[in-house]
């Protein structure tokens, strides 16, 4: 029992940690330079879900609890 | 809304330095520019600590709000990239960065600097997604391919994990749940002290 | 072809052009050694850069990329060539460039996870310090020549040599970077040459390993795995520093960790992998057998041995009881520095643990005692318990990507393919898989007392060359020496090196790389040298054997670059002009005179009983390839999909013909499993008896549902008669089975009946052995090194006698000891060497790397802070590091903790300067290492172990001055 709730916390606190990114835009003057595309128009056909998806999969191949349990 | 970030696990980090030949291999930086390295402290003492650093694509960039020709921006994902052709390598960006992220290879014989380079999150610049220029200015654009950064997918021990930031949160959660271990990070301590945070402190009460 | 795939997500872009390629900026400020070293050798980087980086670096991949031709792009599946953990690497090919690579997520092996050397090996790809084409030394310099030319002339003096002092007057050094069936082609092609002086990098390396672990319990490898270290609940490291050797391995030795696994270092050093350990004790280097008899002393003191398995499984551990009684806790302390405190918390930590593996590296094979330190290690285990069981183990890690499979099948000097041996009966099996007549065999060699007598080791050659004809066990001295794919500075006394191979009528180097030997060669020589380029294994197809005895196959990810050539075309050309190709490849297809390898694996499969390479068929491999996630990454074993119930790689012993379907042994010695799903026991190997104890296991302990459930011999046909076995093969097996054993019957009926019909294992059921009585110390005695830094210590643990004539030379010990026991005083320090993470080996072929030659610039001793101030030398100064050699090395002084006030430590991964002399202009122009420095072998003392003459390199004495 101690062990979960302990588990639980830790969680708690990782997730505190990592979820105070939130941002507003802060530049100091407007960017001056080319306009880039969408990370997912040229491979993707402008589907930012689909785009999302991907990375999101992919990213779980640096999970290795994923892989073994 | 994806929010690119990277994490290193220092618990996992051995200083192998994959995660910087990844990066030469995968953008053919030039001889001593180096987007990525691994930094350790205590080298050689008992508590020694290594971590991966690169570009950590701030969401208050300094780099970005010192540049005098502006030439940074930020993408969708929080992606902190620039345009190389409205650089002008007066190297601001590199006193204002506190990772020392930019890198700046010589052009002439005289130390003048050339264009500022740095860790792109493998996602290029403002140049056609994929193409040759793209890819000869700042490298080659994983990003766009929905791939993530090499340097992180090569890591040797998964300790340097890129990806959005909840994902790879949720990864490193259940690492350290699973350590038992509390989730606080490299620098935590340093940052707060043993006790300083609160939730470091629960755990310990917990723990009694 | 296998594995190859559209592209689909995108059309990368295959101009892999460069940016700017020149001098950066100071690097931010940080205090570790890679840094602080980087800073002081950016100079020679940036000149490196400068002068032969530039313009034509990259002209194959660059000339097809420039011109913005895009095309498809193809994925070949290979893998890492740099350690023997075998992570694989996706390679995208553009229209024959190398342009990506990949991770291979799905390996179970690394899951897609490198360290600096697995993320940069497209760099071969570019190979622009690539020695390009044949070459010669005329008058003191290297100068192109044509392949036909090269042959001509070196297979003239060759056979010239042969003809006037006969076959034994050349040295064939092999290659553990070979693949599996170069290597295997390779014994062969000396065995029909005439001689058994052939070895490879395996006796500088684990030979002591071998040779100690196979006499203790059966076979010399590894005995589990690096994913089933995840389920150890104890690991001890002693002499292995795996967070830099062998990184990716990490990955699961981390995740144990995290699942609560205890982890231990023993070391000199203070290595990155102690920076991860629970406890981490530091000893004395060499005193690696008082550590463990001190730990065992507390296992025995407290009762924590396993008595059970000792009883049913283990022979002699009463003899051991008698030593370890010996070494109590204020003995210890005296030999190795070492509380007993510390070393009763090792032992409780092992036994309260289990199961508990323990890992080991060069740290303690290459000493003079190596045979006896491992089999130390051995008899922990096994009083333990701790063999045969998943997470437990031995687990061994080896070098390089190859060299388990090079010792298994390649050019050992005292066997043939499959630890065969060299007696006649080995003879005769092989001759009659190759097809030959075993007369004719014998016609190639001086006499059958040449060819069943064990050839010069690797280690010694030099001394082959040098040594008086009178004490020389062989006709001639070595005349010709060929280095395929080896290192020169991974041998000691380098010093003595140069005086050989100025000796030599004729050195050749058959390599990707001039390596140090062209160097070295030039630095002493105006002619009789010549250079062949070849092709690296990203350049050709075949499997290779990882550490953990998992085979995995490569496949070709680009043509050979420049003019080189596969290794195996080479020795097909060679056999040509020696007159023996048909023989050689009498069971292989030969096409532009390139042997199938897929051919050659078959006649491996087709011979290879004796440690099952026989089920391996290329077939099988590749699929696994395919494959590979469906495969279990804590136990190895595919589930579900095409190769279900089959563990990845078919690690050997993979028994019986390919169609018997074993799935490969993942633990060695299990038990707990039928052995045709991997299980075993220890090997019957040392006959039933020894001084009236039985040898074989006890009753009740046996393989799972094995017929005979008590120890038994290894099964021949007379036993198989006996038991009413014999007909249970079929006529056509009966006929070849006749008359042979396990290891001898080429049909596999025998393998087959015994495993598949009646569970029993075919090499017999015995006990392991913790007196290994053929061994000069049967049980293993601490004895001090040659070159001690404690009199007092020589005193109490002399060393061994001289020999007269091992392996074809005498070797000296105890007068070599005698005469060096005040050494200390001129040479108060302790040198040892080891791995670094960018580099492998002798380091040519990743120090012209430049991804990787850049993160480490300069060669460099450690020494401590207190050393360092009582001579005067700071961080970073130059040093001369002095050996009784009279050798001097000038590098880098790393002031550091790491190690000890009397204990320096080096890398062994450099060469290319001579004493303080930098040998850029003896190498080949062009070809030449980016980053030059000293190696620690050109200071190495003399000193062999007293049973594989492994070289003592890890514990030999220095003196270090500010330069």
């Amino acid at each position: 029992m101690k062990s979960t709730s302990l588990k639980i916390v830790a969680a708690l606190a990782a997730a505190c940690l990592l979820s105070a990114c939130g941002e507003k835009v802060q530049t100091a003057g407007d960017y001056r330079g080319k306009t880039d595309s969408k990370a997912y128009d040229a491979n993707f056909g402008g589907d930012k879900a689909k785009w999302e998806a991907a990375t999101r999969a992919r990213a779980q191949n640096q999970n290795d609890h994923k892989r073994i349990p | 809304m994806a929010r690119m970030k990277f994490l290193c696990d220092s618990d996992r980090c051995i200083e192998c330095n994959g995660c910087v030949t990844a990066c030469k291999n995968e953008h053919e930086t030039p001889w001593g520019i180096s987007r990525r390295r691994v930094v350790t402290l205590g080298d050689g003492l008992p508590g020694e600590k290594s971590v991966s650093v690169a570009c950590m694509h701030c969401s208050d960039a300094p780099c970005m709000a010192v540049c005098p020709t502006d030439c940074f921006y930020r993408t969708d994902e929080g992606v902190v990239l620039h345009d190389k052709d409205q650089c002008i390598g007066c190297g601001y960006c590199f006193y204002a960065c506190p990772f020392g992220a930019p890198q700046f290879p010589q052009t002439g014989n005289f130390g003048m600097r050339g264009k500022m380079d740095k860790c792109t999150f493998c996602a290029g610049g403002p140049e056609k997604d994929g193409s040759a220029e793209e890819k000869k200015k700042y490298g080659n654009n994983r990003l766009a391919e929905g791939k993530l950064p090499l340097c992180a997918e090569m890591c040797s021990t998964k300790a340097l994990l890129a990806g959005d930031a909840d994902v790879i949160s949720e990864i490193f959660r259940e690492r350290a749940l699973h350590r038992g271990k509390g989730g606080e990070l490299w620098g935590w301590k340093q940052a707060y002290g043993k006790d300083g945070a609160p939730v470091a402190k629960a755990v310990k009460e917990e723990k009694k | 072809m296998l594995m190859q795939k559209k592209k689909t997500t995108t059309e990368r872009s295959s101009s892999r052009s460069r940016l700017t390629r020149d001098v950066p900026l100071a690097a931010p400020e940080a205090i570790d050694r890679r840094t602080f070293l980087k800073r002081s050798g950016i100079g020679i980087g940036v000149g490196a850069v400068a002068g032969h980086l530039g313009g034509g670096m990259m002209r194959p991949a660059e000339a097809a990329t420039d011109a913005g031709k895009e095309g498809k792009v193809e994925i070949k599946r290979t893998v890492c060539t740099h350690c023997s953990v075998g992570c694989a690497i996706d390679a995208e090919v553009v229209n024959g460039v190398w342009v990506g690579q990949e991770p291979v997520f799905d390996s179970p092996i690394n899951l897609g996870a490198h360290c600096a050397k697995g993320a940069a090996v497209r760099e071969h790809g570019h190979g622009e310090m690539r020695l390009k084409y044949p070459m010669k030394l005329v008058d003191g310099k290297y100068q192109k020549i044509s392949w036909e030319q090269a042959l001509r002339e070196i297979s003239e003096k060759l056979l010239a040599i042969r003809k006037q002092h006969g076959p034994d007057a050349v040295y064939w050094i092999g290659s553990s970077k070979h693949n599996n069936e170069q290597a295997y082609l390779l014994r062969k092609f000396v065995s029909m040459w005439g001689t058994n002086n052939c070895d490879h990098q395996a006796r500088v390396c684990h030979s002591t390993t071998v040779a100690g672990v196979a006499n203790t319990w059966g076979y010399g490898a590894m005995t589990n795995s690096y994913n089933d270290m995840q389920n150890a609940k104890a690991i001890m490291f002693m002499g292995s520093n795996a967070a830099e050797a062998h990184p990716v391995a990490m990955l699961h030795i981390l995740r144990a960790k995290e699942n609560g696994s205890k982890i231990i270092v023993c070391d000199p050093r203070f290595t990155r992998t102690a920076a991860k350990a629970d406890q981490y004790v530091r000893f004395r280097s060499g005193t690696d057998i008082p550590m463990i008899w001190g730990i065992l002393h507390h296992v025995f003191a407290n009762g924590w041995e396993d008595k059970k398995y000792i009883n049913d499984r283990v022979y002699g551990m009463d003899k051991v009881r008698e030593e370890v009684a010996k070494w109590t806790p204020e003995k210890v302390k005296e030999a190795t520095g070492v509380d007993g405190e510390a070393l009763l918390q090792v032992a409780e930590t092992m036994a309260k643990n289990r199961p508990s593996t323990i890992v080991w590296c060069m740290g303690q094979t290459q000493h003079t005692i190596g045979n006896a330190m491992v089999r130390a290690f051995c008899t922990l285990q096994l009083a333990l318990g701790n063999i045969g069981t998943s997470g437990g183990g031995a687990n061994i890690f080896r070098g390089h990507d190859n060299v388990q499979g090079a010792t298994d099948v390649g050019p050992n000097p005292d066997s043939l393919p499959g630890y065969y041996g060299i007696a006649p009966g080995a003879w005769k099996h092989w001759c009659r898989v190759w097809g030959v007549d075993y007369e004719w065999m014998k016609g190639r060699y001086v006499s059958e007392a040449m060819m069943t007598k064990p050839g010069i080791t690797v280690s010694r050659w030099i001394d082959g060359v040098l040594e008086k004809n009178e004490f020389i066990d062989q006709g001639p001295n070595l005349k010709a020496v060929v280095y395929w794919g080896m290192a020169p500075n991974s041998q000691n006394r380098g010093k003595e090196m140069i005086e050989a191979m100025k000796a030599l009528d004729l050195l050749m180097v058959i390599d990707p790389y001039p390596s140090a030997t062209a160097a070295m060669a030039a630095m002493v020589r105006k002619d009789g040298v010549y250079l062949l380029p070849a092709a690296t294994q990203f350049e050709t197809v075949g499997s290779c054997t990882a550490s953990n005895r998992s085979i995995q196959w490569r496949e070709k990810v680009i043509e050979p670059l420049f003019e080189s050539r596969p290794d195996h075309t080479i020795m097909y050309l060679l056999a040509q002009k020696f007159g023996f190709e048909k023989e050689f490849t009498k069971n292989i297809k030969v096409t532009n005179n390139e042997p199938s390898m897929e051919d050659t694996l078959r006649e491996i499969n087709k011979g290879t009983w004796t440690i099952g390479y026989t089920g391996q068929s290329p077939e099988r491999l590749k699929l696994h390839m395919k494959h590979m996630n469906t495969f279990d990454v804590k136990t190895l074993k595919a589930v579900g999909g095409p190769c279900d119930g089959e563990y990845f790689g078919l690690p050997w012993p993979c028994y019986g013909t390919p169609e018997m379907k074993h799935p490969g042994t993942p633990n060695l010695y299990d038990t707990s499993k039928h052995v045709m799903d991997g299980g075993g026991n220890f090997r019957a190997n040392f006959g039933v008896e020894r001084d009236g104890v039985s040898l074989l296991a006890g009753d009740g302990s046996a393989s799972k549902d094995a017929d005979l459930q008590f120890g038994y011999p290894e099964f021949d046909h007379v036993l198989l008669k006996k038991l009413g076995w014999w007909n249970d093969l079929t006529d056509d097996e009966k006929k070849e089975a006749e008359g042979k054993n396990w290891k001898t019957d080429l049909s596999g009926g025998i393998q087959r009946v015994v495993m598949k019909v009646h569970g029993c294992h075919p090499f017999g059921n015995a006990k392991a052995r913790a007196v290994v009585w053929n061994f000069p110390d049967g049980v293993p005695l601490h004895r001090e090194p040659l070159f001690s830094t404690r009199p007092d210590m020589v005193e109490k643990y002399p060393t061994h006698d001289d020999k007269k004539a091992f392996w074809r030379l005498p070797t000296l010990f105890k007068s070599v000891q005698q005469k060096n026991k005040d050494i200390v005083k001129d040479f108060p320090m302790v040198l040892t060497s080891g791995r670094l993470t960018e580099y492998e080996g002798g380091g040519e072929e990743t120090r012209s790397n430049p991804w990787l030659a850049e993160l480490q610039q300069e060669a460099f001793v450690e020494i401590n802070p207190k050393a360092a101030n009582d001579r005067g030398i700071r961080n970073g100064e130059d040093v001369w590091v002095k050996t009784p050699t009279g050798a001097q090395l000038k590098v880098k002084a790393l002031v550091t903790e790491r190690v000890d006030a009397g204990t320096c430590f080096m890398p062994f991964h450099f060469s290319g300067r001579w004493m303080g002399e930098d040998m850029l202009k003896y190498y080949p122009e062009g070809a030449h290492p980016i980053v030059r420095g000293e190696a620690v072998n050109t200071a190495t003392t003399y000193g062999y172990d007293a049973v594989t003459m492994m070289q003592e390199t890890k514990t030999t004495v220095c003196q270090v001055v500010r330069a």
